[in-house]
């Protein structure tokens, strides 16, 4: 299963939706998570539909628009969307209006933004998109569920499908999560910092004048033990028949955080040059779509941005890429990524 | 290369009752599972609900959970009907170990978060740690695997009220193409304040049990519950010698493309669900014998899906009924509850009663009065939800 990549774009706490200044200024977070640092959507979405928009709606339209563009896709032939929490802005809005309301008459506005295939559904409305439209919600692997799916899509003969991943925060989303030690509350807990985005792409079944990057292949797996993930990562390299001298860039979703998985994994490819990408997007269930843009515009524009680079040096071109995440250790993730031979 | 795909087990919890067999019986005896909520807590105590008549301690002990944290009802009902499916198909440890599961939910935990959620605006002391970490989707996935001891490939499907539909859909697919042999694929959602009071604030709700199909249709009935079916490759089922109970040969999904909330008029998206259907099962000679219709009871949905199915049928629609006014609308689980009662209906060669029916809709279809035999070699299942999601499952005679 190969898919290309000809379009992306990704709404992160960082500058990235700007793809000509990608990176280039960093903003530094004064916060305990990490919020979306978000384009003039007035711009991108007709802003009589903005104002109905929650955030995380807004962030994956924006993105899945300049996709589309890049690709130069107008109807894409499947939306497949990764979110792990969903339109939780509205859940926590409409969950509200019940408690204060005791039950009572309720506005139906935020109940009706609240399911989570609300961002593939609005998609497929403004799009008038009728093609295939699933939203997977699967913990640390609900982009890599989209994924999976959207690549399947391309194997049954579908040329071009848009394919995402969101998540976004509220502040009580943020305190739950420190409470239920998922993600840090302040700076002296070991544990990951919460951020929130979109990413969104154009794969297609073929290499056309747009394509610059293709995923190669993909596997998403569970609970493995620290000592398997040597073995995981010989067997996805083996059945790609290459070797880890081969990987010119390992792209790792550590986050500064004490964790045997990531250290095993920078261990056996030491030779390699290994880069980050939460630093950028923050821990959360869909981080691994950023990720995958990550890779896919360092491909591109054959450079490893400033703040990412950890250990190694880069040779200065850029062929294949190994990204490697896991969330909480329980759902794990390896893709190969290959520049596209122009 | 194509590979066929089976029905080797399937599984069920509904209003009706717990187990294949006393679903089964209710619908044979025409007795509804709507009544008032005895166990959700709630202030609308007298709209009707199609609630599991347990309470979670029950459920709990139902499904082998000895848990002293709170645990979602969607999980408890979800084991149970996943457990049911396994054991119909007889199998062992090691082949479900390597078995995938796909599930389908709306609202996951919600159940449970939603007391926490008001517990913490009142700023009473709440043990989040018990309850938050189970309100995301993937949760209940998670935790129904581990309860069966499965180790294979997890996914979670939340489409609104097609996801289980989308669950059944998405196992064949992957199974078609090769990539897995196994999957157990549903879903499970509780009923909760959360839509309950969505579903009321829309007006969708009929105060009394619902009428489907019917001219004077208030609108639906909430439900809740859980229904899991395993699919296999043919390869698989022979290698280890199981049943196939029916074949899975045709699977469609469309978008709508109309409201959020609202289906187009003319069922645009349930059309094209229909005819995607059609066309994997790619037999141009497929006549369907029964129609396990979507059929919410709202004014709108019935309409919607009427046309639909006039426009596909050529006005020639075969058996139908809707059996929401029996189980409710049982949201992310409603596709897989009705996948097993297609399944059923291809077994006992039979098709149901749309209850609750008086004078049908003027510009609509005849739905099936009663519980009766007719001979049945594929059945269609309709689940539509809001995102104009319209999913379509063609279930075929072994």
């Amino acid at each position: 299963m190969k898919g290309y990549i000809s379009g992306t774009a990704a709404i992160t706490p960082q500058h990235t939706f700007d793809t000509g200044r990608y990176l280039e200024e960093w903003v530094d977070h004064q916060t305990s998570y990490l919020s979306a640092t978000e384009p003039a959507y007035r711009e991108i979405i007709d802003p009589k539909l903005l104002r109905r928009m929650s955030r995380i709606i807004k962030m994956s339209v924006a993105s899945a628009y300049k996709a589309m563009q890049m690709a130069k896709v107008e109807i894409p032939g499947a939306v497949i969307v990764g979110t792990g929490l969903g339109c939780v802005q509205d859940t926590e809005k409409f969950l509200k209006e019940i408690i204060d309301n005791e039950e009572g008459i309720l506005s139906p506005t935020a109940f009706i933004q609240s399911t989570h295939n609300t961002i593939a559904g609005q998609i497929a409305l403004m799009l008038q998109c009728p093609n295939h439209n699933f939203t997977f919600s699967n913990r640390g692997h609900s982009f890599e569920n989209a994924l999976e799916d959207a690549l399947l899509q391309l194997q049954e003969g579908v040329e071009h499908v848009l394919v995402g991943g969101a998540d976004e925060i509220t502040p009580i989303v943020h305190e739950l999560m420190g409470s239920i030690r998922c993600v840090s509350i302040n700076q002296e807990d070991q544990l990951s910092v919460l951020g929130e985005g979109a990413a969104f792409f154009i794969l297609t079944k073929d290499q056309n004048e747009q394509s610059f990057a293709a995923i190669e292949d993909t596997v998403a797996f569970n609970n493995p033990l620290v000592d398997d993930v040597r073995g995981k990562v010989v067997q996805f390299l083996d059945r790609n028949e290459l070797a880890s001298a081969d990987i010119d860039l390992v792209l790792m979703g550590h986050n500064g955080v004490a964790d045997g998985f990531f250290d095993a994994m920078g261990d056996l490819m030491k030779e390699n040059a290994i880069a980050q990408f939460k630093n950028i997007s923050g821990e959360s269930f869909t981080a691994s779509a950023y990720g995958h843009h990550l890779a896919a515009v360092m491909l591109q524009k054959q450079q490893v941005f400033q703040n990412t680079l950890v250990s190694g040096k880069f040779g200065g071109s850029l062929d294949r890429i190994l990204l490697y995440n896991h969330y909480k250790g329980v759902n794990h993730t390896l893709t190969l990524l290959s520049k596209c031979p122009s | 290369m194509s590979h066929r795909v089976f029905v080797s087990g399937y599984g069920i919890v509904s209003a009706l009752g717990f187990g294949a067999e006393a679903n089964l019986n209710a619908l044979k005896q025409q007795v509804t599972g709507i009544a008032p909520p005895q166990f959700l807590k709630t202030k609308h105590c007298t709209l009707p609900v199609g609630e599991v008549k347990a309470s979670n301690e029950s459920l709990a002990e139902m499904a082998g959970v000895s848990d002293k944290k709170p645990v979602s009802r969607t999980v408890l009902l979800g084991l149970i009907a996943a457990r049911e499916a396994v054991e119909k198909a007889g199998l062992d440890e090691g082949q479900l170990r390597t078995s995938g599961l796909i599930s389908g939910t709306t609202v996951g935990g919600m159940d449970i978060s939603e007391h926490a959620y008001q517990s913490l605006q009142k700023g009473e002391r709440v043990d989040y740690t018990k309850s938050f970490s189970g309100h995301d989707c993937g949760h209940s996935t998670q935790a129904i695997a581990t309860g069966l001891r499965l180790s294979g490939a997890l996914s979670t499907i939340s489409t609104a009220c097609s996801s289980s539909a989308n669950t059944i859909m998405q196992a064949a697919r992957l199974i078609k193409a090769g990539q897995v042999e196994r999957v157990i694929a549903g879903g499970t959602d509780a009923l909760s304040l959360f839509t309950l009071n969505g579903f009321n604030s829309l007006k969708i709700l009929d105060a009394e049990l619902c009428k489907p199909f019917d001219e004077h249709r208030q609108g639906l009935n909430l439900g809740e519950g859980a229904a899991y079916l395993v699919l296999e490759s043919e390869a698989a089922l022979n290698a280890r010698g199981g049943v196939a109970y029916a074949e899975v040969t045709g699977y469609g999904n469309a978008n709508d493309a109309y409201h959020q909330t609202a289906s187009s008029p003319e069922g645009k998206g349930a059309f094209l669900a229909i005819k995607k259907a059609f066309e994997i099962a790619g037999k141009t000679d497929l006549t369907i014998d029964y129609v396990n219709a979507h059929g919410t009871g709202t004014a709108n949905n019935d309409l919607s899906e009427s046309n639909a199915l006039k426009m596909i049928f050529n006005d020639q629609v075969p058996a139908l009924s809707s059996t929401k006014s029996y189980t409710g609308h049982t949201l992310g689980a409603a596709g897989a509850v009705e996948a097993v009662f297609s399944v059923l209906a291809i077994l006992g060669q039979h098709v149901y009663g749309n209850y609750n029916l008086s004078l049908p809709m003027s510009d609509g279809l005849e739905p099936e009065r009663n519980f009766r035999s007719i001979k049945i070699d594929h059945v269609l299942s309709n689940s539509f939800g809001f995102g104009g999601n319209c999913s379509s499952l063609i279930f075929s005679k072994v």
